[in-house]
């Protein structure tokens, strides 16, 4: 499993939402809240899968109730991914 | 940076859509399982004469529902206990005190058919004037699916249908299309299909370019984990037949269309009446011929 920066995974997640709303990425804000930005929970479930197969792990249902912007879930992510990485 | 609302805390199951200044003249109780957002009940409650309250009881905020369909293992939630939560709701609220339309789309139909069962044998029946299933199956042997009994061809439809709505936009899906009946069994799991329903979303613009199979996997599992807790809790529920009339409103693009009243005849002693409309499961909802006859349908003005 590729071991994943907090920093990493906060560029993965502003490019992807930035072309999911047409937007430049510098003009995505980091600790807004994911469901402020103009997402439907289609493109949001879409946008999971393909954060979690680029991780090469599920994160739990409740990921993104706890860490709720790009800043807070990108910590959150670097911190599964160490836990990962140990118990591999 | 406000506080995030508590994950744990609850949300409420009885919600109110609609609400007259004065006393109602009439009141629609409408059951919604989930799959669509709750607001989808909007058009229709916005449609309804002045006077008529609009209650919506969300079973997508029942905890124990909400989390049978992210965990397959989680515990079944009978229906009967869905019925008995949604009449308490509406006790608690005062709203059973006067006749009143109880509607419900897909599995909320049997939901609602249970609440209308519980208060016939309290000798309350009389609360429920109508009872109104839009495209429901009933939960009788012969409509009744374990997973592995659901055709895969059929579950891909269902899904390009429910992809299609959230989308907002139309979307064919050729892969089952023009198959035969032997043809369509060769599919053999919805997940082998999902490539083709990528393909054809994004070339019909109803998913972005560069869209990812992982992606659209993950919203499949999320739509059939609904779909199974759904059928998990129907499995042990046999209801028996109600003396009292059903009215099944069925669009053009029902779940199971050549199934006739999806076997609501074997669970009334009265004809059922059936009530075409256009537009599909997931759109019955929003389409604006379909929103005018059930707003009717539910204010009462076409039910003799």
């Amino acid at each position: 499993m590729q071991r994943v920066t907090a920093e990493e995974a906060q560029s993965w997640l502003v490019e992807k939402l930035a072309i999911r709303l047409e937007v430049e990425p510098s003009e995505i804000d980091v600790d807004r809240y994911f469901d402020e930005f103009d997402l439907d929970s289609t493109e949001a479930l879409i946008l999971a899968g393909e954060l979690e197969k680029w991780l090469g792990f599920e994160l739990e249902a409740t990921a993104l109730w706890y860490h709720p912007t790009i800043a807070a879930l990108s910590e959150h992510i670097a911190e599964e991914n160490a836990r990962h990485a140990a118990a591999a | 940076m406000p506080p995030r609302p508590d994950p744990g805390a609850p949300r409420p199951v009885l919600r109110t859509l609609r609400a007259p200044d004065g006393p109602a003249a009439h009141r629609v109780c409408a059951v919604h399982p989930g799959a669509l957002a709750s607001g989808e009940w909007s058009a229709v409650a916005g449609r309804l004469p002045e006077g008529t309250a609009f209650d919506l009881l969300d079973l997508g905020n029942v905890p124990e529902f909400l989390a049978a369909a992210l965990d397959a293992r989680a515990p079944v939630v009978p229906v009967t206990d869905l019925a008995a939560r949604c009449l308490d709701e509406l006790a608690a609220a005062g709203a059973v005190a006067e006749p009143f339309t109880l509607v419900g789309w897909s599995f909320g139909g049997v939901v609602a058919f249970e609440m209308a069962a519980r208060l016939d044998a309290a000798g309350n029946g009389a609360a429920v004037r109508d009872l109104v299933l839009l495209d429901s199956i009933a939960p009788v042997p012969a409509f009744k699916r374990t997973d592995e009994l659901l055709e895969p061809a059929m579950l891909l439809d269902w899904f390009a249908m429910y992809l299609a709505a959230k989308r907002g936009r139309p979307l064919t899906l050729g892969l089952t299309l023009g198959l035969t009946a032997g043809e369509r069994r060769r599919v053999a799991a919805p997940e082998d299909g999902l490539p083709q329903v990528l393909e054809a979303a994004v070339a019909q613009g109803v998913l972005p370019p560069g869209t990812e199979l992982a992606g659209l996997r993950k919203l499949y599992a999320a739509y059939q984990g609904g779909l199974s807790r759904n059928n998990r809790s129907t499995a042990p529920y046999e209801p028996a037949p109600l003396d009292r009339a059903l009215t099944l409103v069925k669009p053009a693009g029902s779940l199971l269309p050549a199934s006739g009243d999806l076997g609501w005849s074997g669970l009334s002693g009265l004809p059922v009446r059936q009530v075409d409309v256009p537009g599909d499961h997931y759109t019955m909802l929003r389409d604006p011929e379909a929103v005018g006859v059930l707003s009717g349908l539910l204010a009462g003005s076409a039910v003799a």
